[in-house]
């Protein structure tokens, strides 16, 4: 196994395999991690219910029930009793959650309660945009974090950097729907007219035929994100620039390039993981409020609605879902620590 | 409409209201302006005329709905939302309907005539009307369709086929005709069947998915929450609308529809909010169409519980609203004030002489003392039923609490409102602008069945006034009674029906044809049949 002892490297941030590490054999090492992962799935499922339990919960404390949000306006309390029992919403709650569950393990998330169309198939699709809208946005919010950090970090407090800070304080405290809003406004019905306002998407259509109806609502989450993960990309570039061995690396003669890209970008890497954790859990939050203000097709609007609704297991899957989502981008995250950082991978004794 | 909206309609070329369209369609001269047609029905006698209303054909119209949700239904028998209310009168036709004057008119049944007591009633159905699949309408249908109201359960059609039709006493007597025998006399059977969203044709094969009617559009696709589309049905009794295909899409956020109109992605709105309103107006490329109409948001007061079985209380709580400032707050001017009393645009049946009531706050709070509930505290919960609909009752409680009366207005979300509203002491309710005998016999008649009010159970002067308006097929003492009833409803009723609210629309300039009406319907029950897109 290849050490980083032959690179100039400290042993105060960067994490390196530390000597005495490295002497242990390898099949202990390989043992030592395993049950570490299998505790942290374990972890995130009992995490996922309680999740659906609390949505459960939350649901059913809410006044009203889907039998009578169906019925609408002119509804008798006989039609709505009837409703009820045909929708399984008189049994007790208990024995509605665990028949919910119960087919969950099995794979079937159930009927809606309002239009009775299986629930994976109504939510499919819509899945499916949302899921390409966050994953465009959660790269692009990288990528550009990245580049803006990194060129912040070396232009410290220099013109570029001062802007940076504005510009990401401004869209941190600015709400992202008016973010959205304006977007709109610019580019859609007031000042130019290039975008669409609204995401009218006409049925089954795949989302790589609808791509005009993605810019703005991924603008505005990426403009949400950036400021977050590039502050965050900064300042780890500041304090790994700062550090000793980079100081070393530039009485060697190396390039400032060099330096930042093989250098100091790799050490910075480890917050910027952790961060994209948290970007993802937060744009499970900023999905919905974009999805609305433009009226677009996915998980977000399903679920405002569905809870509008009361419609159980359209909120149950939806919630899970993002639940999902979040958990794995957290265990991923903790993994990809790990693996980046290989003093806690061998060292767990002694941390 | 303003004068000037309607010189700017002519100018332009299109027919301001619906009583316009009629007229040039009378103009033209159409043949079947005889018979069937009273006043001119809505669409059957200019439709036919063809060159009577210029309009392209052909293109695609797209409307932004202002309501709908995960709960849209195709179900004509019953609904939930106002966007199922969209897609029934592009598929569905009724046996009857409201001309432009409000009057009812024939549709679908070209006689719809009671017997002297008011106990049987023959329907003739007109000849050559055409579901979507090209069968023809016969006798079965009518038939069918009261049936299936009831298997359905829910709705207008139910209770009319379990409580007042008698069904297998009911005979076919022809082909077309069918003679509904009553379990006993009611004599404004016509006025459920012509209340819009109210009673639709169906027949014998009716399927709610497949959703098959008579109506000016066929069904393509259907999304819930989403959007439908329709294309044009050739073979409609009242001539083929001028469009080829209709996109209804659900745009319940404001900002959205508003923003879907002003970026080109649809062509009309419904319900336009109040704040948009200055801005579209000033937008060369829209027109906002409004129109007053007869929906309320009025409060009810139920009178079987306390204190609201008093009526001292409920006459001061009437006294207490200050009816211009909640239509120039709630509505933002854009409504007429009410006198407590509905149906203001059914000429034939509403007294208008009745003095307009102001607010009285002396009398109000001593009818209060005299009851012993000055120093109660009145909760009033609202839905959100419409824009304006729980502003009025903030902006009420504000007037009540600045006259020294403790009146709390608590907010609900849809779903609590549904749930309650039935039982709930003091609450806001809505009704469209149907005639007046229609929502009587719906809203706070005896055994209403959507009562909120039971005013019709609890009052016996009113509820003998009712019964013998029922009875009463002679039209000019059903005007009479109906007059006796309002007096009755304006001294002691259960209703505060403080405005009513205009609608506001807003279309693109490229469309021409669309029109207006008084029953709370955007676009005049969203009737797209003369509309063209250039």
């Amino acid at each position: 196994m290849r050490t980083r002892r032959s690179s100039p490297l400290p042993t105060g941030l960067a994490p390196l395999a530390a000597p005495a590490a490295g002497a242990l054999p390898l099949a202990r090492r390989r043992r030592r991690h395993v049950p570490w992962i299998w505790r942290r799935i374990g972890i995130a499922l009992l995490t996922l219910v309680f999740v659906s339990i609390a949505l459960f919960l939350a649901t059913q404390t809410l006044p009203g029930n889907a039998a009578k949000q169906i019925l609408g306006p002119r509804q008798t309390p006989a039609t709505v009793q009837a409703l009820e029992h045909q929708l399984g919403l008189d049994r007790p709650v208990v024995t509605q959650y665990l028949d919910w569950a119960g087919g969950m393990v099995t794979g079937d998330l159930g009927r809606s309660l309002v239009n009775q169309e299986s629930v994976a198939s109504f939510l499919g699709p819509r899945a499916e945009y949302t899921f390409v809208l966050g994953g465009v946005s959660i790269v692009l919010s990288i990528i550009l974090a990245v580049i803006v950090g990194v060129a912040a970090a070396a232009r410290r407090d220099r013109a570029f950097d001062h802007s940076f800070g504005i510009f990401s304080l401004l869209f941190t405290a600015v709400p992202e729907f008016v973010v959205g809003i304006g977007l709109v406004i610019a580019f859609a019905t007031t000042l130019l007219h290039v975008l669409p306002a609204v995401s009218l998407v006409p049925l089954g259509a795949s989302p790589f035929s609808q791509l005009d109806v993605f810019v703005l609502p991924v603008a505005t989450l990426v403009l949400a994100n950036v400021p977050y993960l590039g502050r965050l990309v900064r300042g780890s570039m500041i304090e790994a620039l700062s550090s000793e061995y980079v100081r070393v690396a530039r009485f060697k003669g190396l390039s400032e390039r060099r330096i930042l890209y093989r250098h100091a970008l790799p050490n910075a890497l480890v917050p910027l993981i952790q961060g994209i954790a948290t970007s993802i859990a937060y744009l499970a939050g900023g999905i919905v409020v974009v999805e609305f203000v433009f009226g677009f097709p996915g998980l977000g609007t399903a679920l405002v609605q569905a809870v509008g609704n009361r419609d159980l297991p359209v909120i149950q899957a939806v919630g899970l879902l993002l639940a999902v989502v979040c958990v794995t981008a957290n265990l991923l995250a903790d993994i990809a620590v790990v693996y980046v950082t290989p003093r806690l991978r061998t060292n767990r004794r002694r941390a | 409409m303003s004068i000037n909206d309607q010189i700017r309609d002519r100018l332009e070329g299109r027919p301001a209201t619906r009583r316009e369209a009629l007229k040039w369609g009378a103009a033209a001269g159409s043949v079947l302006l005889l018979g069937a047609c009273g006043s001119g029905t809505s669409g059957s006698s200019t439709a036919t005329a063809g060159s009577a209303v210029t309009g392209r054909r052909g293109g695609t119209l797209r409307v932004g709905l202002a309501a709908g949700g995960e709960n849209d239904t195709l179900n004509p028998f019953y609904q939930a939302g106002a966007a199922d209310g969209a897609r029934y009168f592009q598929l569905f036709d009724q046996f009857l309907t409201y001309d432009a004057d409000n009057n009812i008119a024939p549709a679908t049944a070209e006689e719809f005539i009671p017997n002297k007591r008011g106990d049987e009633w023959t329907v003739r159905m007109r000849e050559g009307v055409e579901f979507h699949n090209g069968k023809t309408v016969s006798a079965e249908d009518v038939i069918a369709t009261i049936r299936y109201g009831i298997k359905d359960g829910r709705g207008p059609v139910f209770i009319v086929g379990t409580q007042i039709i008698d069904l297998p006493a009911s005979k076919i007597l022809d082909k077309r005709t069918v003679r509904f025998k009553l379990r006993r006399p009611f004599s404004v059977l016509d006025e459920l069947f012509a209340a819009p969203n109210n009673i639709p044709l169906v027949s014998v094969d009716f399927d709610a998915r497949k959703a098959i009617g008579t109506g000016p559009f066929k069904l393509k696709s259907f999304v819930p929450g989403r959007q439908s589309v329709f294309t044009r049905w050739e073979g409609y009794y009242g001539g083929a609308p001028f469009i080829d295909e209709l996109v209804m899409s659900d745009l319940t956020d404001n900002t959205a529809r508003v923003n879907a109109l002003l970026g080109g992605q649809v062509d009309m709105i419904a319900s336009v909010p109040f704040a948009n309103v200055p801005e579209l107006e000033g937008n060369p490329s829209v027109h906002v169409a409004k129109a007053p109409s007869g929906l309320i948001y009025p409060f009810g007061m139920n009178t079987k519980t306390a204190p609201f079985d008093d009526v001292r209380v409920r006459r001061a709580m009437r006294l207490l609203a200050d009816r211009p400032q909640l239509v120039a707050s709630a509505l933002s001017g854009h409504g007429r004030v009410g006198n407590d009393l509905y149906a203001i645009d059914d000429k034939q049946n509403y007294d208008a002489s009745l003095p307009q009531r102001v607010q009285d706050v002396e009398q109000a709070k001593s009818l209060l003392r005299a009851a012993g509930r000055l120093d109660d505290t009145f909760v009033l919960n609202a839905g959100p039923l419409g824009a304006g609909a729980q502003e009025a009752a903030q902006i009420f409680a504000q007037q009540a609490s600045a006259a020294g009366v403790k009146v709390k207005a608590q907010n609900a979300d849809i779903a609590t409102w549904a749930s309650n509203f039935p039982t709930w002491p003091f609450k806001n309710t809505y009704w469209p602008g149907f005639r007046f005998p229609a929502l009587l016999a719906l809203s706070d008649g005896p055994s209403a069945p959507y009562s909120d009010t039971y005013f019709g159970d609890t009052d016996a002067k009113f509820r003998a006034v009712c019964e013998e308006l029922y009875r009463t097929t002679d039209r000019a003492r059903r005007t009479e009674l109906a007059h006796q009833a309002q007096a009755l409803q304006y001294e002691d009723g259960a209703y505060v029906v403080w405005g009513f609210v205009d609608m506001l629309d807003a279309i693109s300039t490229k469309v021409t044809g669309y029109v207006t009406d008084p029953t709370g319907y955007s676009f005049g029950r969203y009737d797209f049949r003369k509309v063209s897109v250039t």
